[in-house]
């Protein structure tokens, strides 16, 4: 499965308001919402929130991966949002995140979507495809970057 | 030839950092030259999956997961641990100190088993065993003294006065006495904390009293633990009086209703199945006593350290306060003879080993010396079906044959060290015998059964 079938160019926006955590989450669970991924957004952002209280998805490199598997969420997908002025992903002022990839994936997902998504997982351990990313100036570049 | 490195990686949801750690693993190696293997334990189940030959054939094991990996398939290897969050920022570092690490020798190996048995023991079998370590001080204070008031004849302690009396007093009044309160108490404290400690001691103390021994104590420890816990629970006063809990209402009530249901109900039937089972061992002669030979000494072997093995040695231990000492003996004997077995087998066929295993083979005499049956579980973790064999073989052998002698041992641990003082073993030479012939019969088996190595 294509990275492009689940991250689509309306799932993507390169100008995200959010200054923290929670606001980054809210405006793209938005994305998902309104693209019909997402049935509940409230029951799906809770538990994206319960992911992160297991401990921080933000890995470095100014990149964050919040995910979360629900039943509130209808197929797999990704919303990828960039930050221009980085958002304080804890709280405490931390290096800031640029880049948010918020994964969903339905309860019962299959392995293909699963793997599409452990798949970008390790896309974004590249330098390359970092650069290339926070480089981006449309979606369709974003896109190319992840292959 | 270049080192080789397994990794495993692991994340609770498994969607996104188990795949990204994996990959700066890999990343990592490749910059060093180094060929790794990561097995990924994500969403869609595990992937790339280490086989025995991979993990066999390399120098170190990286674990990166924020969820429990199961490490027993890794005994004997170095082992690296971190977070997913730490391998994906610095995979470079895990990669380095996993090249560098070097495989934990024999004794380290050992107290790695126990530590994670003790983390993945159930509940109730953590309590028993916190009751059993803290009473065995008592026993081998009170074994040892006894034993040396004996050495002044076997009856000089009916002299009031003299040295063999006190040392009496103290070892057996004294330190026996306080075997199975502090067992009951310690069982109590371990499931219901401080609160749990008086009523589990005075209810191992009234079991002690009607001879229930260290049945009736286990039972009154338990009895004890969980009572206080749940009244700790169910009592809930206002802020005000919250301080009269722990030190007016529930000592008062603990310590009432375990003592009124062990007098009213408990008692009896413990004492009676402790006279019974005191009866049964004591009137155990010729085939029926070997037969419990056999099987506790099997049971000795069987894991090492286990819960069977703990069953037996809590079995045999608590009858040391009911003055039952034979199957101490089998049991101390038969917890020896499987690393001194391994240890003989490592010098008997030196190529059916490896280096690391002929080297460990020297640590694990020591340990069985010493009865710390957990030294063969490396041996045992590396080859199970030919080791766990011959090992329960070997004790069987020499349970039974200390059960035939009819040896008889005061003290709970010490392994070879507590035996040269006069009377803490009967029939020294015999005993010695015992332990040896298991010894050699544990190497004789597991040497016809191990294939030579290439």
């Amino acid at each position: 499965m294509n990275i492009r079938e689940l991250l689509l160019p309306e799932l993507i926006t390169l100008d995200l308001k959010a200054r923290r955590r929670e606001e980054a989450l809210q405006e793209l669970a938005a994305l998902l919402a309104s693209a019909g991924v997402v049935t509940d957004r409230e029951a799906y952002l809770q538990a994206v929130r319960d992911r992160e209280a297991l401990g921080s998805t933000a890995v470095g490199f100014g990149i964050a991966i919040p995910h979360a598997r629900s039943r509130a969420v209808r197929r797999a997908a990704v919303a990828f949002g960039r930050s221009v002025q980085g958002i304080d992903w804890e709280g405490q002022g931390g290096e800031p995140v640029r880049a948010v990839f918020l994964l969903a994936a339905p309860e019962g997902a299959d392995d293909l979507h699963l793997r599409a998504l452990a798949h970008l997982a390790r896309m974004l351990m590249h330098e390359e495809v970092r650069q290339k990313l926070l480089s981006a100036s449309g979606p369709d570049e974003v896109l190319e970057a992840l292959g | 030839m270049a080192k080789k490195l397994v990794a495993v990686t692991a994340c609770p949801t498994g969607i996104a950092h188990t795949y990204m750690a994996a990959e700066a693993l890999q990343k990592a190696a490749e910059a060093r030259g180094v060929t790794i293997k990561v097995e990924t334990q994500g969403s869609v189940g595990v992937e790339n999956r280490l086989t025995e030959e991979e993990i066999r054939s390399a120098h170190a094991v990286i674990i990166a997961a924020d969820a429990t990996v199961d490490k027993s398939r890794f005994a004997g290897k170095p082992i690296i641990e971190a977070s997913t969050g730490e391998a994906i920022r610095d995979a470079a570092r895990l990669i380095d100190q996993a090249l560098q690490a070097r495989a934990p020798d024999l004794v380290e190996q050992v107290a790695a088993v126990k530590a994670e048995r003790k983390a993945r023991a159930p509940g109730w079998y953590r309590h028993l065993m916190t009751g059993v370590s803290y009473m065995i001080p008592f026993t081998v204070a009170g074994g040892i003294l006894i034993a040396i008031s004996f050495m002044f004849g076997i009856n000089a302690f009916q002299t009031e006065g003299t040295l063999p009396a006190h040392l009496m007093t103290i070892g057996g009044e004294g330190a026996f006495g306080f075997m199975v309160p502090i067992l009951a108490g310690f069982i109590a404290y371990s499931i219901a904390d401080r609160p749990g400690l008086a009523p589990g001691m005075i209810a191992g103390f009234l079991a002690a009293k009607v001879g229930a021994g260290f049945l009736g104590g286990i039972v009154g420890g338990f009895l004890a633990g969980y009572l206080v816990y749940y009244l700790n629970r169910a009592i809930q006063l206002p802020r005000t009086l919250e301080g009269m809990k722990p030190v007016l209402l529930l000592p008062l009530l603990g310590v009432g209703i375990t003592g009124l249901l062990m007098i009213y109900v408990l008692n009896q039937p413990m004492a009676a199945a402790m006279n019974g089972l005191q009866n049964w061992l004591k009137g155990l002669t010729g085939g029926s006593a070997v037969l419990l030979g056999l099987l506790l000494g099997a049971m000795m072997a069987f894991d090492m350290g286990g819960p069977v093995n703990k069953a037996a040695y809590t079995f045999a231990t608590g009858l040391l306060a009911s003055q039952v000492y034979e199957p101490m003996a089998a049991v101390m004997a038969a917890g020896m003879t499987p690393p001194l077995g391994m240890f003989l087998a490592t010098l008997l066929a030196p190529r059916k080993y490896t280096e690391e295993e002929r080297e460990a083979g020297k640590a694990a005499a020591v340990l069985g010396l010493s009865f710390i049956t957990e030294g063969a579980i490396p041996f045992a973790a590396a080859d199970p079906f030919r080791v766990i064999p011959a090992i329960m073989v070997g004790s069987a052998v020499t349970g039974a044959l200390s059960m035939a002698f009819g040896c008889e041992l005061m003290v709970p641990h010490g392994g070879i060290w507590v035996l040269p003082m006069g009377n803490v073993v009967t029939h020294l030479g015999l005993y010695a015998l015992a332990i040896a012939v298991g010894t050699v019969i544990t190497a004789l088996v597991v040497n016809v059964l191990k294939p030579v190595k290439e």
